[in-house]
């Protein structure tokens, strides 16, 4: 090979290795904001390290020159070494105390990794105080503006400004239904596992803002841990205080921010039509005062006067209030034994992030006896609302209903008499969540974990799907259901499928809803019907309904009833079933026995199964174009 | 005209940040690879890098030679990286791993190029700096050339030897393994 094609090769793996080492870290965007103050002075590097001055190729000095810089060197280090030693005094002194450095960079927060864990919806969810209820509306009150500045509220903020649903609601500033969120009900959990490295801390208290967290965010479940120094024995960090900040910056969170400062209304021309004072403000119109409100109570009176939002095109606030956040931001109080960088790790729970699973189950072939073979596929769907996206996170998914704790600060109980109100307070209204508290039944490790091999990113208001499994040839069998106490004369068809690894499954599956998808003659696919799964565990029986049967039909009949005694009947049945297909078919019948007698089958033409206290199970084939005949007779005693 | 990283450094010693901002345009990309040579670990080179820029700044008015800012810099991310190693790893967040397949594949292109560039680390600072400015920052020969105040034909031979040299330690390395 040549040194041409050589160094091509070369100069092509270089190429490759350069572009890999192009940098990505979201910090160098920011670098030279956070360059420091430079430090002053002649003696320098150069002169710590006299073996490099060679290196570098620079003339040598005079030997006076050197040994006065040398001198004043070591004088150097002996001033820096006090310094330090009085500096560790004080540390030691004061060791909570803010010894900030001079010349010490801004705190910042950069993810590392992410990690969610969500659970399945449950059936016993119910919402949180911190469950995202409603929207907001705000702005000059035209269908754009009022778009613009819509925002998601808690249900705790709601309860601090308002009595009642109907207040809320009376004020104008609420809107019901659903405009995108689960308003209705919290649905699903998710437990977030978020690592950040958190950069330039100093030693003593540091005020340290997490952005990027669920809106959902359940604040009391927060914990912060130092992955750089688990025990804190190093440099350990303490959390002093934390604070969750969900006031965003809204229009109307503006507005109300801003009573008593100077706004400007600007007119639909982009002129200033008023200027003036906040005094008070409405979804209408807002008032505004000539003059800032004065504590003189002798003081004149300022004139007030209103504009309507209609006649606004936008409202321009001098100064941005600082104590409100763009995005749900978690404000942390860290006292730090040491400076430096942390590797720490926050774990919260969410709301308003589930999954469910969902099964396609083709039928791809039917044989003679109505046994069907199946090509099922499953997939996980997950629904994110939590207000964040979770950028290549890692995915766990827990099957298994998971009871949760009602809300200790949940509204208080409702009488009946109150009618439902809207979609956001539907819970409150209707006492749906009012009841016992409830707590957790299962250890978790009696749940199935599903993991996802890769990371993923799953955005905010997204439906996410990921491929569960894939099994073919499954094999299924079709039973025709005859319970004459659902229905007098129709069938039920089902497919009862063994979950088991000699059928190509014996996976634990999740609960989910089934789509079942037949073909025709033609091989054309078409829909034949949709059922709901439970969680499945491997070696069990799943039953399948997948509709009505059209060419069966059946029939019960009450024969006769004997009264031998005032306290014995005895009642003889009959069960009827009738196949008009061309191919034979597996029926079972279903027998209803009272309850609340003691009985006994006394006389039988098949043989049965005892399913319950009250049901029993006839099972039997049926010949094509052929009738079915059973009768039974039940002893009752009292 | 390009100016030299011999003026960039004067002006960044004398305050100018966006002066020092070219400096970390040009040698942001050589740093990185050189400490992923040394730590062989692509995220942690990228925080060192930044940290030696930050360093590199607070100490500018010290540096005497502004014509050795590249060889400055290398040194201070060489510090750098040596006490990175020194220093206990933090306990990684636990992510399932990716397919096998995918995974050792990923991880064997990590490490082949994390290979060359610990032999690019141990070139001679002429060839280091030839490589870094062309395949790392991006530069053509010409534009290597007047950074470095040399003709483009002195460039391209250097090129030409560090490859060979290159190859040489990869070879090396390859018959070590």
């Amino acid at each position: 090979m040549t040194d041409d094609v050589q160094d091509q090769e070369m100069e092509a793996l270089l190429d490759r290795v350069g572009r890999w080492c192009q940098p990505r870290h979201p910090g160098w965007d920011t670098l030279l904001k956070r360059l420091g103050p430079q430090q002053a002075g002649e003696a320098g590097l150069e002169e710590e390290r006299p073996s490099r001055r060679a290196e570098t190729g620079q003339s040598k000095p005079s030997d006076r020159r050197t040994a006065l810089r040398r001198w004043l060197a070591l004088a150097a280090g002996l001033l820096v070494a006090v310094t330090m030693l009085g500096l560790a005094i004080v540390l030691m002194l004061n060791p909570g105390g803010t010894t900030a450095v001079a010349g010490d960079l801004p705190v910042e927060v950069h993810r590392r990794g992410i990690e969610v864990t969500i659970f399945n919806a449950a059936e016993n969810d119910e919402p949180t105080l911190y469950t995202p209820l409603a929207v907001l509306q705000g702005g000059s009150g035209d269908g754009d503006s009022a778009a613009q500045v819509q925002r998601r509220i808690t249900r705790g903020q709601a309860l601090a400004e308002f009595q009642n649903p109907q207040e809320a609601l009376a004020s104008g500033r609420y809107r019901p239904g659903n405009l995108g969120m689960g308003l209705v009900k919290d649905q699903g959990m998710g437990l977030v596992k978020d690592q950040r490295m958190v950069l330039h801390l100093k030693a003593g208290d540091n005020v340290v803002k997490f952005t990027d967290v669920a809106a959902t965010i359940d604040p009391t479940s927060v914990r912060l841990t130092s992955e750089s120094d688990p025990a804190g024995i190093q440099a350990g960090i303490q959390v002093v205080e934390q604070n969750f900040e969900y006031d965003l910056a809204s229009g109307d969170a503006l507005l109300k921010r801003s009573l008593d400062r100077r706004v400007t209304c600007i007119g639909k021309e982009d002129k200033e039509l008023l200027e003036g004072f906040l005094v008070s403000y409405d979804s209408a119109a807002l008032s505004l005062a000539d003059a800032p409100p004065s504590p003189d109570p002798k003081a004149p009176r300022p004139k007030v006067q209103s504009v309507t939002r209609q006649q606004l095109k936008a409202i321009r606030i001098d100064e941005m209030p600082k104590d409100l956040h763009t995005r749900p931001t978690l404000v942390w109080k860290l006292r730090a034994a040491k400076r430096g960088d942390h590797l720490a790790t926050l774990t919260y729970l969410c709301g308003n992030v589930v999954w469910q699973a969902d099964y396609v189950a083709a039928i791809e072939k039917t044989g003679p006896d109505g046994r069907d073979t199946l090509d099922l596929t499953g997939w996980v769907t997950i629904d994110n609302r939590s207000g964040t996206t979770y950028d290549r996170a890692g995915l766990k998914l827990i099957a298994g209903d998971v009871h949760r704790v009602r809300d200790p600060w949940a509204l208080p109980e409702r009488s009946e008499e109150e009618p439902p109100i809207y979609g956001f307070f539907m819970g409150y209204a209707t006492g749906g969540y009012v009841g016992a508290k409830e707590f957790t039944t299962k250890d978790f490790f009696e749940y199935k974990l599903y993991t996802l091999s890769q990371p993923s990113t799953v955005a905010d208001n997204q439906i996410k799907q990921l491929s569960l499994l894939r099994a073919a040839g499954v094999q299924g069998q079709r039973r025709f259901l005859f319970d004459p106490a659902r229905h007098a004369t129709e069938l039920t068809v089902e497919l009862v499928v063994k979950n088991e690894k000699s059928n190509g499954l014996g996976l634990p599956l999740p609960k989910g809803r089934v789509t079942f998808v037949g073909r025709d003659a033609d091989g054309e696919s078409h829909f034949l019907g949709r059922d709901q799964i439970d969680h499945t565990p491997k070696d069990e029986e799943l039953v399948l309904k997948l509709g009505r049967a059209f060419d069966a039909a059946g029939e019960h009949r009450h024969v006769r009833t004997e009264v031998p005694h005032p306290n014995r009947r005895i009642e003889t049945h009959e069960i009827r079933v009738r196949n008009h297909k061309d191919a034979g078919i597996r029926v079972r019948a279903v027998a209803r026995l009272q309850p609340s007698l003691n009985w006994q089958i006394t006389k039988t033409t098949d043989e049965y199964a005892k399913h319950d206290f009250q049901t029993l199970h006839f099972d039997f084939p049926l010949k094509a174009n052929a009738e079915k005949r059973v009768e039974y007779t039940v002893d009752y005693r009292w | 005209m390009e100016k030299t990283d011999a003026q960039l450094a004067r002006d960044a010693s004398r305050g100018d940040s966006a002066a020092f901002g070219v400096l970390v345009q040009r040698y942001r990309a050589a740093l990185v690879g050189y400490v992923a040579g040394l730590v062989r670990a692509r995220d942690d080179a990228e925080d060192l890098a930044q940290e030696t820029f930050l360093r590199a700044w607070q100490q500018a008015p010290l540096l005497r030679e502004p014509a050795t800012v590249g060889r400055w810099l290398y040194r201070i991310a060489h510090n750098l990286a040596i006490s990175h190693a020194r220093r206990p790893r933090p306990v990684p967040l636990v992510v399932e791993p990716a397919e096998p397949a995918q995974r050792a594949e990923a991880t064997d292109c990590e490490d082949r190029f994390a290979a060359v560039l610990a032999a690019i680390g141990r070139l001679g600072e002429s060839h280091r700096e030839v490589i870094a400015r062309k395949h790392f920052g991006g530069c053509t020969v010409d534009q290597v050339a007047a950074q470095l105040g040399v003709p483009p034909g002195t460039v391209r031979s250097r090129l030409g030897r560090a490859y060979a040299e290159l190859r040489q330690l990869l070879a090396e390395e390859l018959i070590q393994d």
